[in-house]
């Protein structure tokens, strides 16, 4: 798997789980009281932590808030989500 | 306050580009149901909204909207960015081409450029929610007409995904409602508006 295979398919799996936390997240404002849902939620955000301090080390921040400072400025270093695969 | 996070909240990775498609679903962008106009709809309403749960919502769905209009950004720029001349002329993207070139502006299919007009902050729980609920309706059926009117699956994938959290919204503003209307005043049959009482 080269670097930008990689890359894709981390992001790939923080979308799926972020995705997870969202749905939950309105479920959760409209149902505060579900034990099930909260479990679901906190399981996620373990699961999310993880696959985000990973592609954070690898690949850069997503979050403004945590870009990694000890190469200069890198949070306008990856590509903007919205170009087409082929031209990044 | 908002942060950003640099990923769309659903891909979207278009191969061929397609100024027909991009005209039509424009509406999603800046038109009368588009995601511009549902995000400052339920950001607006929430500084009225007296419950604090259901202000959360309306903070949390007007927050998803916001990812919405990009993942609407990313289509259009995605269809239009790499179009000739020729096609451009050919598909009609012209009378947009001349004033925007392929830049990403708020607009309805129709050329009609956003306005607030397309939607109300009334300062009314009750009012505001119902308005919230027909607004998810409305833009569920602005793409079931896209799905009706395009069949690139590229296109299709991420359009798809959009309509189901019309659906999803839907079903929790009906919840946001029954919590307002648990919380009335026994007397207030009516439902006259619990955020602002005329003495």
């Amino acid at each position: 798997m080269n670097g930008r295979d990689d890359r894709e398919e981390l992001l790939s799996e923080i979308n799926e789980v972020s995705f997870v936390m969202d749905e939950l997240r309105l479920f959760l404002d409209t149902h505060p009281g579900d034990a099930e849902a909260i479990d679901a939620f906190a399981q996620r955000m373990e699961k999310r932590t993880a696959l985000v301090e990973e592609y954070t080390d690898k690949y850069g921040s997503l979050d403004a808030y945590f870009v990694k400072t000890a190469y200069g400025w890198s949070w306008n270093g990856a590509p903007m989500p919205w170009k087409r695969r082929a031209d990044c | 306050m908002w942060g950003y996070e640099k990923r769309l909240q659903y891909p979207v990775n278009i191969k061929r580009p397609d100024a027909r498609a991009a005209k039509i679903i424009i509406s999603q962008y800046g038109g009368p149901d588009g995601e511009l106009g549902a995000s400052l709809r339920y950001l607006s309403q929430r500084f009225a909204m007296p419950d604090d749960r259901v202000a959360g919502l309306l903070t949390d769905i007007g927050t998803e909207e916001l990812a919405h209009l990009e993942i609407i950004g990313a289509i259009l720029t995605q269809l239009t960015g790499r179009l000739s001349t020729d096609e451009i002329i050919k598909e009609g993207f012209d009378t947009y081409f001349v004033d925007h070139t392929v830049g990403v502006y708020p607009q309805a299919a129709s050329g009609v450029p956003y306005t607030a007009a397309f939607m109300q902050s009334k300062g009314d729980p009750i009012a505001d929610l119902n308005e919230d609920l027909a607004a998810e309706q409305k833009a569920r059926v602005t793409y079931d007409n896209i799905l009706n009117l395009v069949d690139d699956p590229d296109i299709i994938d991420p359009i798809r995904y959009l309509r189901q959290r019309e659906i999803v919204h839907y079903q929790r503003f009906g919840e946001a409602l029954g919590m307002v209307r648990d919380k009335l005043d026994r007397k207030n049959y009516y439902a006259y508006n619990p955020a602002f009482r005329n003495k």
